[in-house]
């Protein structure tokens, strides 16, 4: 149901969450916090949803700006 | 011989009590000027959910709603409830009261009210009206969070009422971005004929 297309960023907590939104969206790059879709399974109940083409670019934000995070799911 | 009566420039519910006085007093021929078109369809979804026809016509200074005898068989009011009859026994309200989802943690309650909205496209069965009023308004306005699925709620047919006291309020009238300015009535009305209420 979150769709083809996108891919989803797992995060250890909502702070996680808000944090990597706003330097994510800082950078110009389409995203939404959306509950994380029941087949999946994490800690934070919250995932950051962003369109898989921005999948390189999402990864570097996060990495330049030291967010923990568990891992990256591209929805097929 | 059909009286006119004028309401312009009075506040959200006032038009709307004019109109309620009027037919309590078993007046059905009238016309009510006011000033703005929500303030006419408020009007006119009264004078409908009394079962009287009711008709909007805009005029150089504002609208005109005319109201009639009650005629159920005239074509608008019988798609009015031809809209209405799929739900009209349970429909499934929600009450939103404030920009969060539960009480505790200001932050994680914006969150939760975002996973929230989000969740609700996704689901098979959407409730039919979702009312908005107190702090809940500014989910409404332009800048807002859930705009996005809110605007995706709606034209799948759900009906999204704001209370236009709050809006005043908060003055946010002029930056609604989604749903209809309902006033008292309206959403005590919604409340009251719900099938199942939900508050979030």
């Amino acid at each position: 149901m979150t769709g083809a297309g996108y891919a989803l960023l797992l995060l250890p907590s909502v702070s996680h969450a808000l944090l990597s939104e706003k330097v994510v969206k800082a950078e110009g790059i389409s995203c939404k916090l959306i509950p994380t879709p029941r087949e999946i399974s994490t800690d934070c109940g919250i995932v950051l949803r962003f369109l898989k083409e921005d999948k390189k670019r999402l990864e570097n934000v996060i990495e330049e700006n030291g967010i923990d995070f568990k891992r990256i799911v591209v929805i097929q | 011989m059909s009286e006119i009566y004028n309401a312009r420039g009075l506040p959200c519910p006032k038009p709307v009590l004019m109109a309620k006085n009027f037919l309590d007093e078993g007046k059905n021929d009238f016309s009510i000027l006011v000033s703005g078109s929500d303030q006419a369809e408020n009007v006119m979804k009264f004078a409908h959910s009394r079962k009287h026809s009711a008709e909007i016509v805009e005029t150089n200074e504002g609208f005109r709603v005319s109201i009639g005898a009650p005629a159920p068989s005239m074509k608008h009011v019988e798609k009015s409830v031809q809209k209405q009859e799929k739900t009209i026994s349970s429909p499934v309200v929600m009450t939103i009261t404030s920009c969060e989802m539960g009480f505790g943690d200001k932050v994680l309650g914006e969150v939760l009210i975002r996973a929230l909205f989000h969740t609700l496209t996704e689901m098979d069965e959407s409730p039919d009206t979702i009312v908005f009023y107190n702090g809940g308004v500014r989910l409404t306005v332009e800048g807002s969070p859930v705009l996005e699925d809110l605007s995706a709620l709606e034209k799948n047919g759900v009906e999204l009422l704001v209370c236009g006291t709050c809006l005043g309020h908060f003055g946010l009238t002029d930056s609604l971005a989604v749903g209809r300015v309902s006033n008292m009535y309206a959403i005590a009305e919604t409340l009251f004929s719900a099938g199942k209420l939900v508050t979030v």
